[in-house]
């Protein structure tokens, strides 16, 4: 039947619900219940809280997350590429386009520079803007 | 093909890229240099269009048009999309002359050009992944355009509600899309073999399960994008936000780059709608027009009137999407589809031409945005007013304007159908649907002129917007009577680039009624067959 390859995933799902419910259940039912001012605090162990979690922190952090984002995007692009790019590079292979032409390791490397040039631009736009300098 | 061919091929495209680093880069290399970022995109949206009309290989302006790269395919679609859209490009530009802050001119006007490459390359995407990146490059630099519209905090406001509920018709339309690449094993859309087109989504019984809800995904995703009805909420609140010139522009080119989409999606499937699918475009169609007149006769500002004609119109454009390029061939009238690129380039630049109106005139230093604002507005600037009533006008579909033709071929194409065919009463139901609503749409138009022509005059008003948007009104409003006067050439062009569709559309229904399918051997894609589909739905 058409199910038949989804069963296992489906097996999977079954069997994560049940135990999450499960220890969920079994906790609320036999785990052994005591309040008191220091077990009902988050982090029982730890060191009493000093402050409010709820603190403002500096927008600037909020840049360096976005330029992480960035990159990090890049690198997730440049990385498959350069296995292709590998690929392309030792055993002659080529990309066939619709009509007939072919494209092989030139165009691969072509993408990636212009790929590189916009990323290039963004760069210096940022630079430009003052968004590395931390004050 | 060598690179100086793909380079020519593409050159619009590559200016409009090249510019709008340009332009981000002049608006950042601080003092007075600035201001020069405006002229900067103006001339780019400019010289990219005289590359688009003088630049056009012999391929491209045809109807089988040219795969230049993979998932890149320039057609005659594109050449419509590259003319009109840089056009009104340029027309934008000379709206927001004196817009946005100081200091952050570059950017604006750059985010304009991206968000018009974007709709460049949603025409010519030939792959659901380049299809889905083109149209998120049409949406994304709009966010930013509304919040560096202004700086007050309702433009900060309404950019933070068009990207979460962007950003969620993004993720929608991904999800679709996936279905699709799913039910077809390929994320090309139209493929093409020796003899004739093919679309990948052509299935040897029928649309399998997966891909309908493929379907209605990705047309619940781009629903957003076009303004469509049980997404429409956003659209009042999000257009009152932004500034007028932002407000223009939204509602041309995400709504552009929405039905491109739509109609790539349905050729796909050689426009042969399953009756649910049918209904559910019948009901959203009648929904949205209905919705978009009632609600736009209780506002009281200007722009949110402005925002519930841009969803009736999005309703008009869907009465002909159901239409599609097969019927709607009688006479005079266009086909469904060639009505769909007529109507929308004619409503960018009429909506666009309001909004510049509202730009020039000005009250207390700001927009003018109430009716109260442009009250009498007539006697201290009569020129922008009397432009603004044929923009109006236009969109009421009045007879002297081009208004009126687009209105004429939408409605007439969906009383076209033949009496025996299945869908004949249901689209004149609907086209009367729309009728009734013209006439109601009529009152509120009429309020906006009546309030420039008969209302008391304010002393607050001042018609100091500069040039820019007056300009650009001319440039809006001529149009508009010409093409009325002399609609010929411009319907044949509209039709020659619709004929694209209707032959790919020809071409998978062909596909489609055969019993079974063969892959070509000739054919290179790597894909799943049609069998292979049948298997995996119930």
């Amino acid at each position: 039947m058409w199910i038949e390859p989804y069963a296992a995933i489906g097996a999977t799902v079954l069997i994560a619900i049940t135990v999450a419910i499960g220890m969920l259940v079994i906790a609320h039912t036999i785990g052994p219940k005591r309040h008191g001012p220091v077990k009902d605090t988050p982090y029982e162990s730890g060191m009493p809280p000093l402050i409010d979690t709820h603190r403002r922190f500096h927008i600037r952090f909020y840049i360096v997350a976005m330029l992480f984002m960035l990159f990090d995007v890049e690198l997730i692009f440049i990385w498959p590429w350069a296995v292709s790019f590998h690929e392309a590079a030792t055993t002659q292979a080529v990309i066939p386009l619709n009509h007939g032409t072919d494209v092989g390791k030139g165009f691969l490397l072509i993408a990636m520079g212009f790929f590189f040039l916009l990323l290039l631009f963004g760069l210096l736009y940022e630079w430009k803007k003052g968004a590395f300098e931390w004050d | 093909m060598n690179l100086s061919e793909l380079a020519f091929a593409l050159s619009p495209e590559l200016v409009l890229l090249a510019g709008a680093c340009i332009v981000l880069m002049v608006g950042v290399s601080g003092g007075a240099n600035d201001r020069l970022a405006v002229p900067t995109a103006f001339l780019v949206a400019l010289g990219a269009l005289a590359l688009a009309v003088f630049a056009d290989p012999d391929q491209i302006g045809t109807v089988s048009g040219r795969e230049i790269l993979p998932g890149l395919w320039l057609n005659s679609v594109t050449l419509l999309v590259r003319l009109t859209a840089l056009s009104f490009g340029a027309v934008a530009i000379l709206v927001s002359w004196n817009q946005p802050v100081a200091r952050e001119r570059g950017e604006y006007m750059a985010m304009i050009l991206f968000s018009l490459l974007g709709l460049l390359l949603t025409a010519s995407a030939n792959d659901w992944v380049v299809l889905f990146f083109a149209i998120e490059l049409v949406s994304i630099p709009t966010y930013i355009m509304i919040a560096l519209s202004r700086t007050d905090a309702r433009a900060s406001e309404s950019a933070v509600k068009y990207f979460f509920l962007g950003a969620l018709s993004a993720a929608i339309l991904a999800y679709g899309l996936s279905f699709l690449y799913g039910a077809t094993g390929t994320t090309t859309i139209t493929l093409f073999l020796v003899s004739e087109t093919e679309t990948s989504m052509r299935f040897a019984s029928g649309l399998p399960t997966t891909a309908m809800i493929g379907i209605v995904l990705v047309f619940a995703g781009l629903a957003f994008k076009i303004a469509a009805v049980p997404f429409h909420a956003y659209v009042a609140d999000v257009y009152e936000g932004a500034a007028s010139p932002v407000t223009g522009f939204l509602g041309f080119v995400p709504k552009f780059a929405g039905f491109l989409a739509l109609i790539k999606v349905f050729m796909s499937i050689g426009w042969e709608l399953p009756t649910s699918l049918f209904w559910m475009l019948w009901i959203v169609a009648a929904a949205t027009v209905t919705t978009g007149n009632v609600l736009g006769l209780l506002q009281r500002s200007v722009k949110r009137t402005l925002a519930y004609s841009s969803i009736a119109h999005t309703g008009y454009l869907l009465v002909a999407l159901l239409v599609g390029p097969l019927a709607g061939n009688a006479g005079f009238m266009p086909r469904g589809t060639d009505a769909i690129l007529f109507y929308i380039a004619i409503y960018g630049f009429m909506n666009l031409g309001a909004f510049a109106a509202l730009t020039a005139l000005q009250t207390d230093g700001r927009d003018a945005e109430t009716f109260e604002d442009i009250s009498g507005a007539a006697r201290r600037a009569p020129g922008v007013c009397l432009g603004l009533a044929v923009c109006v006008f236009s969109l009421m579909g009045f007879p002297p304007t081009a208004g009126f033709l687009g209105k004429l071929f939408v409605l007439g194409g969906a009383f076209s159908l033949r009496p025996g065919d299945a869908m004949h009463g249901p689209m004149v139901t609907l086209a009367i649907i729309a009728v009734i609503n013209s006439a109601i749409a009529a009152a509120y138009y009429l309020r906006i002129v009546a309030a420039v022509y008969f209302g008391t005059p304010t002393t607050k008003l001042s018609p100091d917007g500069g040039n820019g948007p007056k300009w650009a009104l001319a440039g809006c409003a001529l149009p508009m009577l010409l093409i009325f006067v002399f609609p010929a050439e411009i319907t044949k062009f509209s039709k020659r680039s619709a004929a694209v569709v209707h032959s790919i559309t020809l071409d998978a229904k062909k596909t489609l009624s055969r019993s079974s399918y063969k892959p070509n051997s000739s054919d290179k894609s790597v894909r799943l067959t049609a069998d292979h589909v049948d298997h995996i739905d119930p």
